[in-house]
C-alpha cells in the first residue's frame, strides 16, 4: 500500500505531466442501468399521460353496473323491448359520438347522460313489467 | 505547503497558464472540456486582474479561479457523466510503466469534490484552508473529500512502485 509521501510524490509528477502531455486513458462508458430505467419508465408516464382520452368513456364509465340484465319470457314484449334497447343504444352511440367530437360542448355531455339514463329507466322498466 | 507567494498581479496572466491547465486537466479530464475551463479562468483572470486585492498570494487567487471554473465545466457534466457510467478498468499489472496513467485513470472514478480536492492538497500542494477556499468548501469537509480520495485511490491502485 502506498505511502502519502508516495501519493503526493505521483501527483506531482501528474501534475508536471498535466501541464504537457496528459496522459491517455482508454474510459470504457456504458449506460447505467437505473438510468435505462429512468427513461423508460418516464417515457412510459408520458405516454400515460399524453395518451388520447375518450371523453365518452368517462361518461359511461358513470353508469358501469347500472344495466341489469333483462329476461321476458313473452316474445312479443320481449321484440318491444329489443326494438326500444336498440333505439337507445343509437341514440347513447350518436350522442358519444357527438362528445367526441366536441368534447368541451356541455350540451352534448348532457344528451350523452340522458341517453345512459333513458336506457337504465327502459332496463328498470322492463325488469319492473315483467 | 501553505502559499508564500507574495501578491504579483502585474505578472502576465499568461505566465499562469501552465498553473491553471495542471489544474483544469486535474479536474475535469475531458480535454475539450478542460480546455473550456482553462480559456474560461484564463479569461476570467485577466478581466478581473485588476480587481485583486492584496490579501493574499496573486497565484491563490489564480488557483482559486481556475479551481472554481473547472468546477463549473464538472458539474455542468454530472448529470451526462452519471448517465453514461465508467466500466471498471482492465486491473493494471504492477509492473505497469505508466503509473501517472493509472493514477490519472483511478482520479475519473473520484466524485468531482473529491478529485478537486485531491488535485489541489497533493498535485497543487495547497494548505487545507485554500483548498476549501478554492472548492468553497469548509476546511473540515475538505480534509475529509481529501483523505476518502486517498484511500480509494490507494485501495485501487495499490503499490504503484
Amino acid at each position: 500500500m502506498m505511502s502519502d509521501d508516495e501519493l503526493r510524490s505521483v501527483a506531482r509528477a501528474l501534475g508536471a505531466r498535466l501541464e504537457t502531455d496528459p496522459p491517455k486513458v482508454p474510459v470504457r462508458r456504458r449506460v447505467r442501468r437505473v438510468a435505462l430505467i429512468a427513461i423508460a419508465l418516464m417515457l412510459g408516464a408520458g405516454a400515460f399521460i399524453a395518451r388520447p382520452r375518450d371523453p365518452a368513456a368517462a361518461i359511461e364509465s358513470a353508469y358501469a353496473g347500472r344495466f341489469a340484465e333483462v329476461r321476458i319470457e313473452d316474445p312479443e314484449l320481449r321484440r318491444e323491448f329489443e326494438a326500444a334497447l336498440a333505439q337507445v343504444e343509437r341514440a347513447i352511440a350518436l350522442a358519444k359520438d357527438a362528445v367526441r367530437r366536441s368534447p368541451g360542448n356541455t350540451d352534448f355531455s348532457e344528451l350523452c347522460h340522458v341517453a345512459f339514463q333513458a336506457k337504465v329507466r327502459l332496463i328498470q322498466a322492463y325488469i319492473q313489467g315483467s | 505547503m501553505p502559499e508564500t507567494e507574495t501578491a504579483e498581479p502585474s505578472r502576465a496572466a499568461t505566465d499562469y497558464v501552465p498553473l491553471v491547465r495542471r489544474i483544469a486537466r486535474g479536474i475535469v479530464r475531458d480535454p475539450h472540456d478542460a480546455e473550456d475551463a482553462e480559456q474560461e479562468a484564463l479569461f476570467l483572470i485577466l478581466k478581473h486582474r485588476n480587481d485583486f486585492q492584496e490579501r493574499g498570494s496573486f497565484e491563490g487567487w489564480v488557483r482559486r479561479i481556475a479551481t472554481r471554473a473547472s468546477l463549473k465545466v464538472a458539474k455542468r457534466r454530472r448529470l451526462w457523466l452519471w448517465l453514461l457510467e465508467e466500466m471498471p478498468a482492465q486491473p493494471a499489472p504492477a509492473a505497469d510503466p505508466d503509473r501517472l496513467g493509472r493514477l490519472y485513470g483511478a482520479l475519473g472514478r473520484l466524485s468531482v469534490q473529491e478529485r478537486a480536492v485531491f488535485v489541489l492538497h497533493y498535485q497543487e500542494e495547497m494548505a487545507f484552508a485554500d483548498v476549501a477556499a478554492a472548492v468553497g468548501c469548509r476546511e473540515g469537509t475538505a480534509r475529509n473529500y481529501a483523505f476518502r480520495a486517498a484511500r480509494k485511490l490507494r485501495r485501487w491502485l495499490g503499490d504503484l512502485a
